[in-house]
């Protein structure tokens, strides 16, 4: 890339100075070359302090009946919602698609350079962080954004154009497994985290073209419907909107309930505990990876000498996070006398807020520093020397943000996780056993949920 | 003899006033900015001009790999940081977040001046090849 004139130069005060070239896209472990700085001990303690507290308080203060079964229920949204969901809909399918053209685009035709293409930033820190945390506040938003839904649905329209809404909640979302939706999301981790040139356009530009090749077939074979379950993306997305205060009823009705109560109505299928896991496992592998632990290890390792020492990181990562919770999930099979499958799947919905905190404890301040990367580019996203909205010369604010703001955050996010997490076993528990047997299941899910929490904030601290 | 010592002096003088002005306009524009000191006319900033509350962080790369292993440099808002990078390949280095970056040729030394003004942890690296210099670890 040498021999390209660098696309934005700022105005340098020295007189011979050099243009500087903007790197901030270069993303060498998926994110940019900023790191939190390490979080203060004593806000360490207090994080899982208060996790150790909460955990033994909900045992013996919690109720003593499920009540999320009937909160998930929830209440009709007040009308103007539902007379917006339409509109919202539209606007948010346009969007979808507009994205993702501006992508490939990019991805494929682009500069190819990382720092002068907007492709990296829209994949990896605007659709990857930015949908997690988004789907959790606003609901199952993938849906109407994924451009494979939207194009299955103008082919339906095309082909019928009498039946709309069809496959809403029909058979073919109900069918399927998750297995291909972890592989998908292991698939995608593993490019960020692992292989060693992932912001490369190219790159992108050949994962999203096996990626869409892979969506066309499911539609093409299952119908559009089974894009919720066989899209990786929607598969995960769609766990965290269950967490979300805004859903969509069986009947496609808009209804308002409180956060996390809907993971009481999630059902597990095969391959969910796979995909929970991958995302927890590859969002602990990026924080080990700052560490100067690994990074004494990894350090000396450039191109496929770097991807093969990351990607066993990876995988024993994410082995590490389940063999955890299957140990866990066989002593309570002792304890309570059930079989350690059917726990497995029965508690499987309490790790989604802990995956989704540790997400957000990773990479608030990404999406906010690096994301800003974002409204440069959206004026120049192919690196042609554009300039669409005025914007191109915008540089990341890095103060918008105290560091003390982005440790609260982490630090909350990662104990309200784990605060929702254990609510919800609870939940789950004493749902399925009376209540002497509940309280008992629960001690290793609650011992997995401290060593989850307190590991994830350990992570935080860097060193 | 006479003639080529006093041109040689000249040219010294030449230079030493080219640094003066160029630490000059270096402490017009604090954070700014990264030369190599093959190019004194560009203004390089000698060791006379440093301040005595500079921190100055030295990295000696040797086959793409730094001596020592890469390690953080810790500083304070507000510090004045200079940073020396010594190749034995050419490269290039970049201070993220700062977005400064310098040209390394073999053996010459290339000093990156900036004012740590942003909090965080900065990787300092190579370009080719993404290679850790070293973390500029930037306390409030």
């Amino acid at each position: 890339m040498g021999d390209r004139a660098p696309r934005r130069q700022r105005p340098v005060g020295h007189p011979a100075g050099r243009p500087l070239r903007q790197f901030g896209a270069v993303l060498a472990h998926g994110v940019g070359g900023r790191s939190d700085l390490p979080l203060p001990v004593w806000l360490f303690a207090y994080g899982a302090g208060s996790a150790l507290l909460i955990s033994f308080v909900t045992l013996h203060i919690l109720w003593r009946r499920p009540r999320l079964d009937a909160l998930s229920a929830g209440v009709s949204a007040p009308a103007w919602m539902a007379t917006m969901a339409r509109p919202a809909a539209f606007a948010t399918r346009a969007l979808g698609l507009l994205a993702f053209g501006v992508v490939l685009a990019a991805a494929w035709f682009g500069d190819k350079s990382p720092a002068a293409n907007i492709a990296p930033i829209l994949v990896y820190v605007i659709f990857w962080v930015g949908l997690q945390a988004g789907s959790f506040l606003f609901g199952d938003i993938w849906s109407r954004l994924s451009p494979w839904d939207t194009l299955a649905l103008g082919f339906e329209k095309l082909r019928s154009p009498r039946r709309t809404g069809a496959g809403e909640t029909g058979a073919g979302e109900r069918a399927g497994t998750h297995w291909p939706a972890a592989l998908g999301i292991a698939g995608f981790v593993w490019m960020e985290l692992c292989y060693h040139d992932p912001s490369s356009p190219r790159v992108l530009g050949v994962a999203l073209a096996l990626y869409s090749m892979a969506m066309v077939v499911v539609v093409a074979r299952h119908g559009r419907a089974r894009l919720r379950t066989a899209d990786p993306f929607a598969a995960w997305f769609a766990l965290l909107a269950a967490m979300a205060p805004l859903f969509r009823d069986d009947h496609g009705a808009m209804r308002l309930r409180w956060p996390f109560a809907g993971l009481a109505s999630v059902r597990p299928r095969s391959g969910t505990l796979g995909l929970v896991m991958v995302v927890l496992g590859s969002t602990a592998f990026d924080g080990l990876s700052r560490t100067a632990w690994w990074r004494d290890i990894a350090a000396s390792q450039v191109g496929w000498g770097a991807t093969a020492v990351a990607t066993p990181g990876l995988a024993a990562t994410v082995a590490a996070m389940l063999a955890v919770y299957v140990a866990a999930m066989n002593a309570a099979g002792r304890i309570s006398g059930r079989g350690p499958a059917d726990l497995r799947v029965a508690f499987l919905s309490s790790l989604v807020p802990i995956a989704l905190a540790y997400a957000i404890g990773h990479y608030f301040s990404l999406f906010m520093f690096e994301g800003q990367q974002a409204i440069a580019m959206a004026s120049d996203p192919l690196g042609r020397g554009w300039d669409l909205f005025g914007t191109i010369d915008r540089a990341i604010n890095y103060r918008l943000l105290s560091t003390d703001l982005i440790a609260w955050v982490q630090v909350s996010a990662i104990v309200t996780g784990h605060v929702a997490g254990v609510v919800v076993a609870h939940d789950r528990a004493v749902s399925r056993f009376e209540l002497a047997t509940a309280t008992r299941s629960q001690l290793p899910l609650l011992a997995v949920m401290v060593a989850y929490t307190v590991g994830g904030l350990a992570l935080l601290l860097g060193a | 003899m006479h003639r080529f010592l006093r041109s040689g002096l000249a040219g010294v003088g030449v230079v030493a006033i080219a640094l003066a002005l160029g630490a000059c306009g270096a402490d017009q524009n604090p954070t700014l900015d990264a030369q190599p000191t093959t190019r004194p006319s560009d203004g390089v900033t000698t060791s006379s001009t440093l301040a005595p509350n500079v921190k100055v962080f030295v990295v000696t790369v040797t086959g793409n790999k730094v001596d020592g292993g890469p390690q953080v440099d810790e500083v304070k808002v507000g510090d004045p940081v200079r940073i020396e990078v010594t190749s034995d390949t050419a490269n290039e280095v970049h201070v993220h977040g700062y977005d400064l970056s310098g040209t390394l040729a073999p053996g010459v030394t290339t000093r990156i001046d900036l004012v740590a003004d942003k909090a965080g942890q900065w990787e300092i690296e190579l370009h080719d090849g993404n290679v850790l210099l070293a973390t500029l670890r930037v306390d409030p």
